[in-house]
């Protein structure tokens, strides 16, 4: 990359400015890297080092892989992980295609946009234990949602009473609160297509559509990869909507990982296990979400 | 970088082509605008509903709120709650302030310092090539951890570094879990730019870090935008490290707040609604403020 | 109020400068470090100007707590007190990871009782701080729920060979009373229950012939909720839930019935989707009158009786819980106030002294004036028009009993009431249910050396 310095630089504060200047690739990364370092360094540490102990009521004892091989051949850790999976698709796939869906209406000339925009902000401004107490009471035994579905169903729905509803129960909060997220940020990146960009595919005369995939979409994808991999790691983290509404239950219908995980280190305790059920999540989030950035060829 | 060229197969071209009939047939009679209306009006009303049901529920009373089949439209209104919520927590104010103060100082911290990095990670080069995928991929990947896991640690940390139970504290906490997103979210928008924006600022007299602040960054604006309302939502609403590493009111922020109306024995419905409808309005505030900015699309011109 | 500093100060140097004795019971399961002693005699050394004495709460009771340090005890003792309401999810996270850590952020932490045998290493002995507890006229099981290993309970066998030790005071007096819609009960031409067969027969009348009304309802959400809710009827029907030794002692003959009894008959007179009731759908329903009969801890029925609140304010009554074949067995569930060891040895006495106060009888019939739910008989006797429930609640505490004491509780709860749940909404067979839980539990306990 050519440069071109003025050459009256001689003052010490320019030259040392100068040097920052050299350096500066290192500048502008370096404190967010160290944040990021004093805060996640130490804690995946403890975990790695929690991790090989196992906490009794005798106090804790060095167990190697034990917790390793315990949680990964015993089915509850597994059929938490289904169940957080189906939630995952669920929602995701309803966020993201929804969001985007209406990111598009959005775009085109709708009046009041502003209006509409901020409007979209206002479920993911509120407090998740609210939202979750909120659709507690959404929910009630004859409440609005009964209202508003009894006719279809012929009577009062068993939302969270209800093992084959209870899933579905918590994926609605979540698709209303986090569709908006999707919209916005996908709606930001469709603003920012470049008029003469846009200006010049129509003079082309390309289709809409046409425009839509090849001129549009591009500018997006990476930010749809994000929106993608955010609710991904969204969902798998979802807890106060599970906590508040059915604590796992029915029947562990819902005993989402992130219920699991909790339980063992806030509950009973086992850090050791928490912590092993921990770093494998992240393992498994890595993975997936590495796998799915490098099929999108996301690059720098 | 900007267009591509898709190939795109047999079935799929034919489904886009019928769409795209459809999609001309309504713009020709006219409906577009009655569709695309009526989507952002089924929206809106989706959206709103529950928020509404909050709101006027703070006006109402319990019974009311309660009362089976629901009330569409309260039939008394009574501030009352709002009362009952300053008379029983005067604390409340210490939380408002605190996550006021918290929030703005971490969305700064992390506004600043992520955009810094990706516009490093975007410009220039760095070992390894690191800076084209792997570092920023880390830097998301902090996110995947989940919070429970790092805030035991981060406890015994603040413990031992005195910023348990301090405004500061949280701020540094909520900053470093935000930076991987807005790293993420200006991406994409840093990666846009065309090439050349820098290099004809230099030659227009600026220096490099002039070149970064005055041109570069305005021209991200709609991104800086979002990311910052995203990072203030992310630090206005989280709990469990609010919970956890404060202990009193000195630091304690609106979410804990929140938390505490489920009692033990019954949810105070009453004082909930009233406290979470004050809890979104600063925020809801900020971003209706700047919607403009978040619509304003890429400025042509600062490039020539 | 220096005056009374020092005077709390001297107070406490007399109290004996003994070494905050051993803590490590080797009953951990919980903190990632092996448990310390944290050492140190009690300092009998005054300071010049106020110590302060803090405390974590849950939102719920805390409030009342806060009240009365505020208007009574803190001039009393000469201390000041900070009070921090924690919302009731989180204080025990909150107070964990301050024990794991050893830290001294809070002097006096509340916990609900169960949590107590898990803390009670982290506690210090109340006895060493202060002389003179006006133990005497508290009532004995709110004093032994205090105490750990408890006594006239099952002991886990590490902690056999230890003394008893009063680690943690009560500060509500919380037993399971049953809460009945009198008008309701009229329109069926039935009495106030006494029994569960009545309470069966009447709700089977309610539901049926009253629109919009259910005879019961039970907490029955998965984990705690459903555990708690069912224990005043399995204890009553099928007596304790583990023997001596503890072997699980609910999935036997009685064990069943007792589940039966929950899961299918009161079920039947329950409202729709009550599996997915807490506390708050209970009390809601007794206040709206579509639920004719539940059990409550008094602690939660200031709302049944407000007027704004309450559709029924005026037909609520309050009864003993009602008896099964074995017995009337009421749960005990008490929030006891304890402190924390880790704090130094002059906060110890500090907040020794504020616990005496706060059970002192003088404090505790202001307590009663400001709506606290009390625990020593002569407040009782004197201030049995207070509050409707007193009568009741006196009756209750006097025969209750607490959930098994042991710091494995936690998951013994959870493996439970997953069960209860289940079975509760028909995804299993109820015998099956007591059974799984019943080799589920006993494999927890066997992890951890029950039965060695």
């Amino acid at each position: 990359m050519v440069r071109q310095r003025n050459s009256r630089v001689t003052a010490p504060a320019e030259r040392a400015l100068l040097w920052v200047e050299d350096h500066l690739r290192w500048f502008l990364t370096l404190p967010a890297l160290v944040l990021l370092v004093a805060f996640f360094a130490y804690p995946i540490g403890r975990a790695l080092y929690l991790s090989v102990y196992s906490f009794g009521t005798t106090g804790r004892s060095f167990v190697g892989v034990e917790n390793y091989i315990a949680i990964l051949t015993k089915g509850a850790f597994w059929d938490s992980l289904w169940i957080t999976a189906k939630f995952m698709i669920l929602a995701v796939t309803l966020e993201v295609s929804l969001g985007i869906a209406i990111a598009f209406v959005l775009n085109s000339r709708v009046r009041f946009r502003g209006l509409v925009q901020t409007i979209g902000i206002v479920p993911l401004v509120i407090s998740p234990t609210v939202v979750a107490l909120l659709w507690q009471l959404l929910y009630q035994n004859g409440g609005v949602l009964d209202f508003l579905v009894g006719p279809l169903t012929g009577g009062p729905v068993p939302w969270l009473s209800s093992p084959d509803v209870a899933l579905w129960a918590l994926v609605i909060p979540d698709v209303w609160q986090m569709t908006p997220l999707v919209t916005l940020i996908v709606l930001a990146g469709l603003q920012s297509v470049p008029d003469h960009v846009r200006e010049a595919a129509v003079m082309d005369g390309a289709g809409r559509l046409r425009r839509l995939v090849d001129v549009t979409l591009p500018y997006v994808r990476e930010l749809i990869v994000l929106v993608v991999i955010l609710r991904v790691v969204g969902t798998m983290r979802v807890f106060a909507k599970v906590f508040v509404l059915t604590r796992g239950g029915p029947a562990g219908s819902t005993n989402v990982v992130s219920m699991k995980l909790y339980r063992e280190a806030f509950r009973y305790g086992n850090y050791g296990r928490a912590s092993t059920m921990a770093l494998l999540l992240l393992v498994f989030a890595l993975l997936i979400t590495y796998a799915f950035a490098k099929i999108s060829e996301v690059e720098f | 970088m900007a267009t591509e060229n898709r190939p795109t197969g047999g079935l799929r071209r034919s489904l886009l082509r019928r769409t795209e009939w459809c999609y001309d047939r309504l713009d020709e009679y006219g409906l577009l605008p009655g569709l695309t209306h009526g989507i952002a009006l089924v929206f809106v009303l989706w959206t709103m509903f529950p928020v509404y049901w909050m709101v006027s529920g703070s006006l109402r009373t319990r019974r009311d709120l309660l009362a089976t089949p629901p009330q569409w439209l309260p039939s008394t209104l009574t501030v009352e709650n709002y009362v009952q919520l300053f008379a029983q927590r005067p604390q409340f104010y210490d939380y408002l302030f605190n996550s006021v103060v918290v929030t703005a100082g971490a969305t700064l911290l992390a506004v600043a310092l992520g955009t810094a990095a990706t516009y490093g990670f975007v410009q220039y080069d760095y070992p390894f090539d690191l800076g084209r995928f792997h570092l920023p991929f880390t830097i998301l990947a902090t996110r995947f951890l989940p919070p429970i896991v790092t805030v035991i640690p981060l406890y015994r940390i603040f413990d031992a570094t005195s910023l348990l139970n301090t405004k500061f504290g949280l701020v540094l906490a909520y900053a470093a879990f935000n930076v991987p997103f807005v790293v993420w979210m200006m991406k994409g928008f840093f990666a846009e730019l065309p090439d050349s924006i820098v290099e004809a600022a230099i030659m227009d007299g600026h220096t490099e870090i002039g070149a970064f602040l005055k041109v570069v960054v305005p021209m991200v604006r709609p991104g800086l935008i979002a990311a910052t309302i995203f990072t203030i939502i992310n630090a206005w609403n989280d709990l469990l490290f609010a919970v956890i590493l404060t202990s009193d009111t000195s630091a304690q922020t609106l979410p804990v707040a929140l938390a505490t109306f489920k009692t033990a024995y019954v949810i105070e419905w009453e004082l909930l609604t009233a406290a979470g409808t004050i809890a979104m309005a600063p925020v809801l505030l900020f971003a209706f403020l700047v919607r403009e900015k978040l619509l304003r699309g890429f400025t042509m011109g600062a490039v020539k | 109020m220096t005056t009374g500093a020092t005077g709390a100060a001297a107070l406490a140097g007399c109290s004996g400068g003994t070494d905050a004795s051993d803590q490590s019971d080797g009953d951990s399961s919980g903190g990632d470090d092996g448990s310390t002693d944290s050492g140190g005699a009690s300092t009998g050394s005054s300071s010049g100007g106020q110590t302060t004495v803090k405390l974590a709460v849950s939102s719920g009771d805390g409030e009342l707590i806060d009240r009365l340090l505020k208007e009574y005890v803190e001039s009393e003792v000469g201390v000041t007190t900070e009070t921090t309401v924690l919302p009731n999810a989180n204080l025990y996270e909150r107070v964990t990871t301050m024990f794991g850590s050893e830290n001294d952020t809070f002097d006096i932490v509340a916990m609900d009782d169960p949590w107590m045998p898990e803390f009670a290493r982290h506690l210090a002995p109340i006895r060493d701080h202060v002389d003179d507890l006006p133990t005497d006229q508290i009532i004995d099981q709110t004093l032994n729920i205090g105490t750990w290993p408890t006594p006239e309970e099952a002991v886990p066998p590490n902690a056999m060979d230890k003394d008893p030790q009063l680690k943690a005071l009560c500060a509500v007096g919380n037993s399971h009373i049953f809460v009945v819609n009198e008008r309701l009960y009229d329109e069926v031409g039935e009495d106030l229950p006494e029994t569960w067969d009545d309470v069966y027969r009447a709700g089977k009348k309610i539901t049926e012939q009253i629109d919009g009304s259910y005879g019961y309802a039970m907490r029955g959400q998965s984990g705690n909720p459903i555990t708690s809710s069912y224990f005043s009827v399995g204890m009553s029907i099928a007596g304790d839930m583990f023997s001596e030794e503890w072997r699980y002692d609910w999935a036997d003959e009685s064990g069943v019935e007792s589940a039966r009894f929950f899961l299918d008959d009161l079920k039947s007179i329950s409202p729709p989707g009550v599996a997915s009731f807490d506390n708050s759908q209970v009390l809601s329903g007794l206040a709206d009158g579509t639920i004719a009969a539940g059990l409550q801890w008094p602690s939660g029925t200031s709302l049944l009786l407000n007027e704004d609140k309450a559709a029924e304010y005026e037909n609520i009554r309050f009864v003993p819980v009602p008896e099964g074949d074995q017995r009337a067995a009421p749960v005990q569930g008490n929030w006891l106030l304890g402190i924390n060891s880790y704090t130094s040895g002059e906060k110890r006495s500090a907040a020794a002294d504020v616990l005496k106060s706060f059970v002192s009888k003088e404090a505790q019939d202001r307590y009663v004036d400001l709506g606290g739910v009390p625990f020593r008989h002569d407040t009782f006797e004197e201030n049995m028009d207070q509050q409707p429930w007193f009568e009741a609640l006196y009756g209750s505490l006097q025969n209750a009993k607490p959930r098994p004491r042991t710091p494995l509780w936690s998951e013994i709860e959870v493996a439970q009431g997953k069960q209860l749940n289940a079975a509760l909404v028909d995804q299993t067979g109820i015998e099956d249910a007591m059974n799984t839980a019943g080799s589920e539990i006993e494999s927890i306990l066997q992890d951890n050396g029950y039965y060695d």
